[in-house]
């Protein structure tokens, strides 16, 4: 006994906490997306740094700064271009022409430094403008385009070098700013890496949080979805080459300032090295994906992998095919990855845990066990059959109104001696589950994919809250509520509610019972400050909520777990937590006040023997996910109605049932009023009736919370 | 973790691999619900497990340990023809008239023919002691199966979830009771017929999801079975020759959860050792929905009902064959259907009646491919 209970706590240690769901939901991330090209940067600047001797030195840092510098804005070019879906091949004859003209302005007409690159920055763009103008507006493809205006301007940038290279050898700017932008630097920072700071974190903020970068991103990913969106693709097309030709330019211009040779092969490949990078990085080559931040994690890789080969000795060519490989193989793992990420995700998403449930109660219908199922519920009164798609909760205001919330969003009003008058009462947007009445009237109500919100009597809907504190050290962010439960409302206005797991939706919660872990948790919100905040979390699958009659204690149901906690918010034990009930023989939904001083609480589902025993075997929970599909996998019986009935000890008094669920299969919620019990259902298609014998037939819900006022 | 990870490189280095899958009903097994609308010939039978028609016209069926005898083919006046001391299963007609009831724990009994009441008792070769299917071969000689060596016809939940294969086809004498055993190692043989060419006899294997065919008068020499039907969408019981080809019972459908919980072996011995077979993970003959039978996801009631596709629990399958063992067209009673479990079947004059065990029914066919 001993050996085997020793076993158990390993096997549940074990399964508390796990590193796949800790790299599922890291895969989830967008600032993953780099982390492969980042990783590949820091192993080859290592590798470099340990093959190469004295590669760690402040002269040879600083020199591959400052190519850095000028090759950084050219990466970033090229991004933005290929974000767009595009691509720009004459960003090499660009940066030449941009290092001529920088060179022409500032020695030959001995122009001020300023003046010179705004000239020659101007003039980039004028050369991406052409660009830009044959692609955006009359429609040629990129690749050609780019190809051909490759060609012309080097063509014409060796016509020029050929009539002024004479001139421009004899004389000689002189400027400090324009030294300075050559080779000095600010608290030991290349000048150039300074402005390419600065412009990327620039473009990073354009790119990744303005309208223009989203625009951008849109049409890459889909042009003709973005123009149906109203998108106008052709001007944001042109102005990715006006941007990329002048950020070209402006890279020239640092070349200039620091070689002063305008030599006729400047930037001959540099498109295909820039291309790489853009590509190394992580930005995808089909448009649409892709940061400045990769791009130069990117030109990282390719400067430090180039000027490596280099100083091992590898000839040109090599170094080019060696480059060119690395290239296919970045391309390759890029389509690879973008398009298997989310299946790899789906694949290691779920993460069953060990869970072992005790003594099954005999439920039977012949037992004498106060659990003994009937068929109560069957032959209840049905009200709004046929209308009702999923009254997952109902309840009742102190006139006697009845309000429920379908599986549209529709929150309906009953109204009438029987219910006659039937109408849509107000219309929340997402899921509503639990309710609850406040003191003036007003309908509380959880909300899953939202957050709990409430409708005032003249019904307008108003939010109460939709986040909560985030946990420190959790990697999805916690703090939106996901799939919020059921409610209740204690004395002093707070609200207790449940939520019922993080990491699914309101129609993927049985993913959650197969998982078996404290996905959810238990909050309040404190109507005076109006803050929220989580009380309780890792619990497994809170589920109904109530406060109880005493308004010391919030009690509330662990579903997967089979338990009822009660947890202390006022007295000596104020902040504490216990099991009230522990085993029950089936899975708790919704718990709510009984007239008579006692407590309701629905059955949604009962447990079977097979469920049971899967739930101690994580590993073959684990490969049934894996191996067939979701109609196929073992879930909860929820095919029966049970309603218990348990007092403030946890004792159980008594059941109603719907053996078969021909009425009432899965009842999640049940409300008393007036000497009879309401039936919800979360997939049922109407709100059952009973008559309650024994019950005070003046009692009603609101009023036993908040006085017969 | 790690069989995550073994998974993911498997499926990647062998990804075309045959997972013998459960194949979709579709083509001629397309799901309706004529089994359903079928008419019913009797529901005064409880639980009848097979059916055979004697050569006077008189249907015979078996049900629990005894067997009813319908006098003129009429359905309105069962009588019980005999009672015996262990469960009456697999029944066959006798060309001498009357028929041979297979006894569990005994043997063969003869009723209402020439060597009435006479009980063959089955010796050597570990006797017959899961007798699931007889036919009569046209020497006189009897071919029965063996289920199992290790359960009883009762407790062929047992032997699926055991997973077992020590079923065997027998050639039993029919005056001394000396068996020959044709085939051996089978999982679950569950019915048995002559083959249309005379020469071989059809077996239907259940848990291997196949019919086998198994060549005759091969002099004492044991024989490999050819498979003729394999990776069936559900578990083949009786099988007869009808017409220019054969009509296939199934008293069950596979489903992928009781496909994988085969493949799970710690969690199906706990489950024997600890759960009630009732509330397995298993087909059934009959399932009425037991608040502690395990439920899958495309089983859970919407506004009140169930869906027909829901992964079945328990189905009513009738197959027509030709004669190459191509499926012509099946009748169907499919979840939420009262025809379920279907064991038994025989023929006359062309009209086809099968025992529906599940619901308790005996129900006459028409047969489509016959019309």
């Amino acid at each position: 006994m001993a050996e085997t209970s020793i076993r158990e706590a390993l096997l549940r240690l074990r399964y508390r906490w796990s590193f796949q769901q800790f790299v599922a939901e890291l895969l989830q991330k967008r600032w993953m997306e780099p982390v492969v090209p980042f990783t590949a940067a820091i192993v080859v600047i290592l590798a470099f740094s340990f093959l190469i001797p004295n590669y760690f030195t402040i002269d040879n840092l600083v020199s591959t700064g400052r190519q850095f510098g000028e090759f950084g804005f050219v990466a970033i070019a090229i991004a933005i271009v290929i974000i767009s879906g595009g691509i720009d091949l004459s960003v090499g004859s660009i940066f030449a022409m941009a290092n001529f003209i920088a060179l022409m302005m500032f020695n030959m007409f001995e122009l001020s430094a300023p003046l010179a690159i705004a000239l020659t920055v101007l003039a980039g763009a004028t050369m991406g403008a052409v660009n830009g103008a044959l692609i955006g507006f009359f429609g040629l493809g990129a690749f050609l385009t780019t190809l051909v205006t490759m060609l012309i301007f080097r063509a014409i940038l060796n016509l020029l070098i050929l009539r002024y290279s004479l001139e421009m050898a004899i004389s000689m700017g002189d400027s400090r700013i324009w030294d300075w932008l050559g080779g000095g630097n600010l608290f030991g920072v290349p000048a150039n890496i300074l402005f390419l700071i600065i412009v990327a974190v620039i473009g990073h903020i354009f790119l990744s949080r303005g309208r223009p970068g989203w625009y951008i991103a849109a049409i890459g990913a889909n042009r003709r979805a973005a123009r149906h969106a109203g998108i106008p693709v052709e001007r944001h097309l042109f102005m990715t080459y006006v941007v990329s030709g002048a950020l070209t330019a402006l890279g020239g211009v640092f070349y200039a300032a620091r070689l002063n040779s305008p030599s006729s092969d400047t930037g001959v490949g540099m498109e295909v090295l820039a291309l790489t990078a853009v590509v190394l990085g992580g930005v995808n080559l089909s448009g649409g994906k892709g940061t400045i931040g990769q791009a130069l994690i990117g030109a990282t890789i390719v400067l430090v992998l180039t000027n490596g080969l280099v100083r091992f000795g590898l000839v040109g060519g090599a170094t080019s095919t060696f480059l060119g490989f690395m290239m296919l193989l970045a391309v390759g793992i890029d389509v690879k990855w973008s398009r298997n990420r989310h299946k790899a995700i789906e694949k290691i998403y779920v993460v069953p845990s060990y869970f072992k449930l005790g003594q099954r109660h005999d439920i039977s219908p012949d037992g004498a066990s106060a659990y003994a199922l009937n068929n109560r519920l069957r032959d209840a009164d049905a009200i709004g059959l046929g209308k009702l798609d999923g009254p997952e909760d109902v309840i009742f205001d102190r006139e006697g109104n009845m309000y429920c919330g379908t599986r549209e969003g529709f929150i309906w009003r009953f109204s009438g001696k029987n219910h006659e008058t039937q109408e849509i009462f107000a219309r929340t947007g997402g899921r509503p589950l639990g309710m609850a009445i406040d003191r003036d009237g007003n309908l509380i109500i959880c909300v899953a994919g939202m957050g709990v919100y409430g409708v005032r009597p003249d019904r307008s809907v108003y939010k109460v809250t939709d986040e909560t504190n985030r946990t420190f050290g959790k990697v999805i962010d916690d703090s939106r509520l996901s799939l919020a439960d059921d409610l209740d409302i204690a004395p002093d206005g707070k609200i207790y509610f449940s939520e019922a797991t993080l990491r699914y939706t309101a129609h993927t919660w049985a993913t959650d019972a197969l998982e078996g872990r404290g996905n959810g948790r238990i909050i309040m919100f404190d109507p005076v400050t109006g803050k929220t905040k989580t009380l309780l979390r890792d619990q497994i699958f809170p589920n109904g909520v109530c406060v109880a009659h005493d308004g010391k204690s919030v009690l509330f149901a662990l579903t997967w777990a089979c338990r009822i906690e009660r947890y202390w918010i006022a007295g000596p034990k104020a902040g504490t937590l216990e099991t009230l009930i522990a085993d029950l023989p089936g899975l708790p939904d919704n718990i709510n006040r009984a007239s008579d001083g006692r407590y309701w609480l629905a059955l949604v589902g009962l447990r079977t023997p097979a469920y049971d025993l899967a739930m101690e075997d994580p590993g073959f929970r684990t490969r049934m996910i894996k191996r067939i599909p979701n109609d196929e996998w073992l879930y909860p019986n929820i095919n029966n109605g049970c309603v218990v009935k348990f007092d403030e000890n946890g004792k159980i008094l008594e059941t109603l049932g719907d053996i078969g669920g021909k009425s009432h299969p899965s009842v999640t919620s049940m409300r008393e009023e007036r000497g009879y019990l309401y039936i919800g259902g979360l997939s049922n298609d109407r709100i059952g009736r009973v008559k309650l014998p024994d019950a005070d037939p003046d009692w009603n819900g609101a009023a036993s919370y908040w006085g017969k006022g | 973790m790690s069989s995550v990870v073994v998974d993911i490189i498997r499926e990647l280095l062998f990804r075309n691999r045959d997972r013998k899958a459960n194949p979709v009903l579709d083509g001629p097994m397309r799901p309706n619900s004529a089994l359903d609308e079928c008419r019913v010939a009797s529901s005064a039978v409880r639980e009848p497990d097979d059916i055979a028609f004697a050569v006077d016209g008189s249907a015979y069926v078996t049900s629990g340990n005894k067997l009813i005898r319908f006098a003129d083919g009429a359905f309105d006046r069962p009588v019980t023809a005999a009672e015996f001391d262990g469960m009456a299963t697999g029944i066959a007609a006798h060309p001498a008239g009357g028929v041979v009831v297979g006894v569990t724990g005994t043997g063969i009994a003869f009723v209402d023919g020439p060597e009435s009441g006479r009980m063959l008792e089955v010796r050597g070769q570990g006797g017959l002691k899961c007798p699931t299917a007889l036919v009569c071969g046209p020497s006189g000689s009897i071919f029965a199966c063996d289920g199992s060596l290790d359960n009883g016809p009762d407790r062929w939940q047992h032997d699926l979830m055991e997973k077992r294969s020590s079923g065997r086809v027998l050639c039993v004498d029919p005056k001394t009771g000396d068996v020959e055993v044709l085939a051996s190692g089978l999982a679950w043989p569950s019915g048995i017929c002559l083959a249309r060419d005379g020469l071989s006899l059809v077996v239907s294997e259940a848990w291997a999801h196949s019919l086998q065919r198994l060549p005759l008068a091969v002099g004492g020499k044991v024989v490999r079975p050819e498979p003729v039907m394999q990776n069936l969408p559900g578990y083949p019981g009786r099988i007869i020759p009808l017409g220019s080809g054969y009509c296939l019972t199934m008293f069950a459908l596979r489903t992928q959860l009781v496909d994988f919980v085969l493949t799970e072996d710690s969690y199906r011995r706990k489950m024997i050792e600890r759960i009630d077979p009732a509330f397995w993970v298993v087909p059934a003959l009959r399932s009425e929905g037991h608040y502690l039978e395990p439920v899958q996801g495309g089983g859970l009631r919407k506004h009140g009902s169930l869906k027909a596709w829901a992964p079945p629990r328990s189905y009513g399958l009738v197959i027509f064959l030709d004669d190459e063992f191509e499926p012509d067209s099946s009748l169907h009673s499919r979840v939420g259907g009262a025809c379920h479990g279907i064991t038994g079947v025989a023929a006359r004059d062309g009209a086809v009646f099968v025992t529906s065990k599940g619901n308790s029914k005996i129900v006459q066919v028409t047969a489509g491919a016959l019309q």
